[in-house]
């Protein structure tokens, strides 16, 4: 169900990243096939950050980014860095961690929101998409008004 | 710091007995004003008194099943004057619930907890500094 306007816009850039690459994928599988993505996957932040460059609209990083290698910048790190690079772009945190303390860290580090890993975790995250789309939309009609004042 | 004006801390919870334990707790030193409110209605009746912080319990309708919750609260704290620190403490630990908080602009969350005195100390010490600064 795809509309002209619609073609012509431009496709949500979605970057996801997990060390887990089982995971991965399957969270690729069900964002293709749920909705009309670009989707780019990295294993780890370091490679995420080298990607910056391309502007996504938003990222969905994991948590525990060394759980494979561990000298591997974990997730508040490369939240940092992204955040220090780019302000501007969205970051969800998705962890398998749910102590409430590692959740509200992240949202002091500026995260956009936390997501705990389970069987609805997709829906949780399809929503907080939907909700920060709406959002950026609501700002950029205030913002048109607010210049014509 | 001694000639300063003591920190003025509000404390909100429907739990009497935690409420007046929590007070005496926090300031067993002596160096905060503390007032306590058993809802969060009297405590936004107080709020032209500008507290430094407001520690709200996030439970706020256990005892009165009518009156509003810490989140509400917050919002109505934030819409009186948002510089005012809210940080919610809560027996509540699922972790959507602490993020909304966080996204309706709570300072920070601290769960009930044996450690949590000290956690709401370390948190009042950095509102302390950021008043300074």
């Amino acid at each position: 169900m795809k509309t002209a306007a619609m073609d012509t816009a431009k496709k949500i850039k979605i970057f996801l990243v997990d060390d887990d690459a089982l995971f991965l994928k399957s969270m690729e599988i069900e964002f293709l096939k749920h909705g009309d993505f670009s989707i780019e996957t990295f294993a780890t932040g370091e490679q995420c950050l080298t990607k910056l460059a391309s502007k996504p609209d938003v990222i969905i990083l994991d948590y525990h980014l060394d759980g494979i290698e561990a000298n591997a910048m974990n997730g508040i790190e490369t939240l940092d860095k992204i955040k220090a690079a780019e302000p501007d772009i969205p970051v969800i945190m998705l962890s398998s961690q749910d102590k409430i303390e590692v959740a509200i860290n992240c949202m002091h580090h500026k995260a956009a929101d936390y997501v705990v890993k389970s069987e609805t975790a997709f829906v949780r995250l399809q929503k907080i998409i939907t909700g920060i789309f709406s959002f950026k939309k609501m700002e950029k009609t205030l913002n048109w008004y607010m210049d014509r004042m | 710091m001694n000639n300063e004006a003591k920190l003025k801390i509000f404390l909100v919870d429907d739990d009497a007995l935690f409420l007046k334990n929590e007070a005496l707790e926090l300031n067993s030193n002596n160096e905060f004003t503390i007032e306590t409110f058993a809802n969060a209605e009297l405590c936004l009746e107080n709020v032209y008194k500008n507290p430094d912080v407001i520690i709200i319990d996030y439970w706020l309708n256990g005892v009165e099943t009518s009156s509003m919750n810490g989140e509400q609260a917050l919002d109505k704290i934030k819409r009186y004057n948002s510089d005012i620190p809210v940080v919610i403490h809560s027996a509540q630990e699922k972790i959507d619930v602490a993020v909304n908080c966080m996204h309706h602009r709570a300072f920070d969350y601290v769960v009930k907890s044996r450690s949590a005195i000290e956690q709401l100390r370390q948190i009042i010490t950095t509102i302390k500094q950021m008043n300074i600064v």
